[in-house]
């Protein structure tokens, strides 16, 4: 398996936490959010992918979204978390830490892998 | 600032988007709020130097798909109303119209001719076809989904002649007004519902 699709491949159960927590730390855009997780060093295939998760998790009650003017462009369309959003992030972040926690310690095993991976590119 | 053929491209994009998930059966008022959301990415993405690829990535149909699954409630259920309800419909009002229209059979008599049974449950089959592909869109390749559809009106053009050409002419198959009407009922209370998940939004 190629490292981008491994990369997506991962991303993919975890992509709604991130999209969470960064509305958790203030309200933000589409762009905004594509920019973030890129920013981040996430492997986004597309940046547009974010918008079917986040119709989902409007459509769960997680996020509230409102329309704004933007100067010089087109409206924009805000997200905020709710009180339901920051529950379903905080159960994320634990289940996150527990799957983290138990891969590095299996991968750790391995003494041939360097700290950091050591594959290039 | 976005030039007038990259504003033009942008525009494309956003129409193909939408076209597919008009025949997806995704609301007209969720369309028209996504479209603008994607058209406001673009313009944005474009003005910092992006490709519209970097957004939607290079299949346009496949990434309106994977968008218009979420804001469809039970597709498959939808789906399997469809399928159901569809050719039952037809096949119940023509059997209650066949007095009047005389399609086959006795004089005066409810029912349907084979012939039409089998049109029916085709053109239904068919349809079922088409929008099951649409919703798998996103994981097929385009170059799958084309073989796909080329397949699916090879097999409607083999099932329609067999139809045609391997149903006895008289065939008929005769009804009570009152098996007729039961089917025009649940064919269209299934249609009905399927529409009405179709048309409302997920987890709404």
């Amino acid at each position: 398996m190629g490292r981008e699709a491994r990369g997506t491949m991962l991303l993919r159960g975890i992509l709604d936490a991130c999209l969470l927590a960064l509305i958790a730390e203030r309200e933000r855009y589409g762009y905004e959010l594509g920019l973030a997780l890129e920013q981040a060093g996430l492997p986004i295939v597309k940046q547009g992918s974010i918008y079917p998760l986040l119709a989902r998790l409007e459509g769960r009650g997680h996020l509230e979204s409102y329309r704004t003017p933007s100067a010089g462009g087109p409206p924009r369309r805000y997200y905020r978390i709710t009180p339901e959003g920051r529950h379903e992030l905080a159960g994320a972040c634990e289940v996150w830490r527990e799957v983290a926690a138990g891969v590095d310690a299996v991968i750790a095993r391995d003494r041939s892998i360097p700290p950091g991976g050591g594959v290039d590119g | 600032m976005v030039d007038e053929q990259q504003s033009a491209r942008i525009r494309g994009t956003v129409h193909v988007v939408e076209n597919h998930w008009f025949r997806s059966g995704v609301p007209r008022r969720l369309r028209r709020r996504n479209a603008e959301l994607l058209e406001a990415h673009l313009v944005e993405a474009v003005d910092d130097g992006r490709s519209i690829d970097e957004v939607v990535g290079p299949d346009v149909p496949a990434f309106a798909a994977e968008w218009a699954l979420v804001e469809r409630r039970n597709p498959v259920i939808g789906l399997a109303l469809q399928t159901v309800g569809a050719p039952a419909l037809l096949i119940g009002a023509l059997a209650l119209v066949n007095p009047v229209l005389q399609l086959g059979g006795p004089q005066g008599q409810v029912g349907v001719p084979v012939t039409y049974v089998g049109l029916a449950t085709l053109v239904a089959l068919l349809g079922v076809g088409r929008q099951a592909i649409r919703l798998s869109r996103h994981r097929l390749s385009a170059k799958r989904a084309a073989v796909l559809e080329l397949t699916a009106v090879v097999l409607f053009g083999i099932a329609l002649a067999a139809v045609f050409f391997g149903t006895p002419n008289n065939a008929f198959i005769a009804m009570t007004p009152v098996i007729a009407g039961a089917l025009v009922v649940v064919g269209g209370a299934s249609v009905g519902l399927a529409a009405w998940l179709k048309h409302r939004r997920r987890d709404q």
